[in-house]
């Protein structure tokens, strides 16, 4: 009976060592319903204000580039989960198509502070501000209308120009990551 | 009855394993583990609620799971590379490099003896790192001059046209890449981590799987060595 289980065990455990094989430290979360919220703002609005304690350790207001740079807000789900684990990486490594439109990227996640900055570290670090909209708990992505029932938030990018408005909106299936070309051309269309 | 704490416990302490086991034994066979999540994902679960009732026959269920490995290694212990449809965004040099005329192709089409193929994404870290040794990888196999007889693609999971053509802009990358953006290659090829190196033998339409590694390239040298002794003929 002993040397089953063992065999069972050992079997079982491999294929389930199978399923992280990209990252054995992102948790998987399985496949989620697509869009679990009821945006709040819609295109023309003015962006709602917003400040938080971001990984760098000085606070993100969003007013504060207001006449000055057009913001991006991406908001991912949480820490340590699929796809949240290489949006921020590749924008990270894209960083260049940002300032030539002269546009602030700012990623937004309910995590507390702590578990942002492990997550990053693991990630290899990222170049632009991550801030925490852990408390009160996703305040900010409930004034956008992004927060999810579960808590988090949803996977949805907000494109702000220099008067604080908001011109592009993508709340995106929570499973899959939103084409960069596609945020780029948004970008584009924005005055520099 | 199995917690979820444990459960990840065990994810990590075999994830391991299988790694360690990967370092020895770096054949096509070991991808075969990736193709088996989807029936891990139904089984675990089972499993992790009621591993071991009093009137469960081991014997069985060990055989069930045994089945699922084996059905679901066959295509890989197999050892032949799938013939993939390539298409897109070719520059008519990149085109002569691969011998082919049209803009959509079977990898078998590709005139080559041997072909280097590279599963990345834009979005993942590892690959962004690994980018600039694949390069140095490709161009030391131009300069022994063994590029007529051993070509490289690059196959970019999840990616856009877009995010390829960014990639490539952004690491020199001279060597043809190809858009994945729904993951039928990735699919295809068992859902590998990202990045994961094939070598594949092209003659004679064999497509047969020399080398297979999944995870970063740490040792390019060594993977190097690999490449120009198994087309070395």
């Amino acid at each position: 009976m002993k040397r089953y289980m063992m065999v069972v065990v050992f079997v079982v455990g491999l294929l389930v060592a199978s399923a992280s094989a990209d990252n054995p430290n992102v948790y998987p979360v399985g496949t989620l319903k697509p869009v679990d919220s009821v945006l709040k703002v819609k295109v023309g609005d003015p962006a709602p204000d917003f400040e938080l304690p971001s990984l760098a350790g000085a606070m993100v207001r969003l007013s504060d580039f207001k006449g000055r740079k057009n913001v991006v807000l991406s908001f991912i789900p949480a820490a340590w989960t699929p796809v949240c684990s290489d949006q921020w990486p590749g924008y990270n490594l894209a960083q260049e198509l940002f300032d030539q439109q002269n546009t602030e990227l700012i990623g937004i996640s309910v995590d507390n502070i702590p578990s942002q900055y492990a997550w990053v570290k693991e990630m290899g670090g990222i170049g632009f501000s991550v801030v925490s909209d852990f408390w009160p708990h996703g305040e900010v992505a409930s004034k956008y209308g992004v927060l999810r029932s579960s808590g988090v938030s949803e996977r949805a990018l907000f494109l702000v120009d220099t008067n604080g408005i908001i011109r592009y909106i993508d709340v995106h299936d929570i499973n899959v990551r939103p084409d960069l070309g596609v945020l780029v051309k948004e970008m584009e269309k924005l005055d520099r | 009855m199995l917690m979820m704490t444990e459960y990840h416990e065990w994810l990590v302490i075999y994830r391991t394993l299988v790694i360690k086991v990967e370092e020895v034994c770096t054949g096509a066979p070991w991808q075969a583990w990736n193709l088996c999540w989807p029936l891990v994902e139904m089984v675990v679960p089972v499993l992790a609620w009621n591993p071991f009732p009093k009137r469960m026959n081991m014997k069985r269920l060990t055989l069930i799971l045994a089945a699922f490995l084996f059905l679901s290694a066959v295509p890989v212990w197999a050892g032949t590379f799938p013939d993939l449809v390539l298409s897109g965004g070719l520059t008519d040099a990149q085109k002569r490099y691969l011998g082919v005329t049209s803009e959509e192709f079977k990898v078998s089409e590709i005139k080559s003896d041997y072909l280097f193929v590279e599963m990345y994404s834009m979005y993942c870290p590892l690959c962004q790192q690994d980018a600039p040794k694949i390069n140095d990888l490709f161009y030391k196999v131009v300069l022994a001059g063994r590029d007529d007889r051993l070509k490289f693609i690059g196959l970019a999971a999840g990616n856009t046209q877009f995010e390829v053509d960014f990639y490539r802009k952004k690491f020199n990358v001279d060597f043809p890449l190809f858009e994945d953006a729904e993951y039928v290659m990735h699919k295809a090829l068992g859902e590998v981590g990202t990045p994961t190196f094939y070598l594949v033998e092209l003659k004679g339409g064999s497509m047969e799987i020399l080398f297979f590694q999944e995870g970063q390239a740490d040792d390019k040298d060594g993977l190097l060595k690999i490449i120009m002794d198994k087309t070395g003929d």
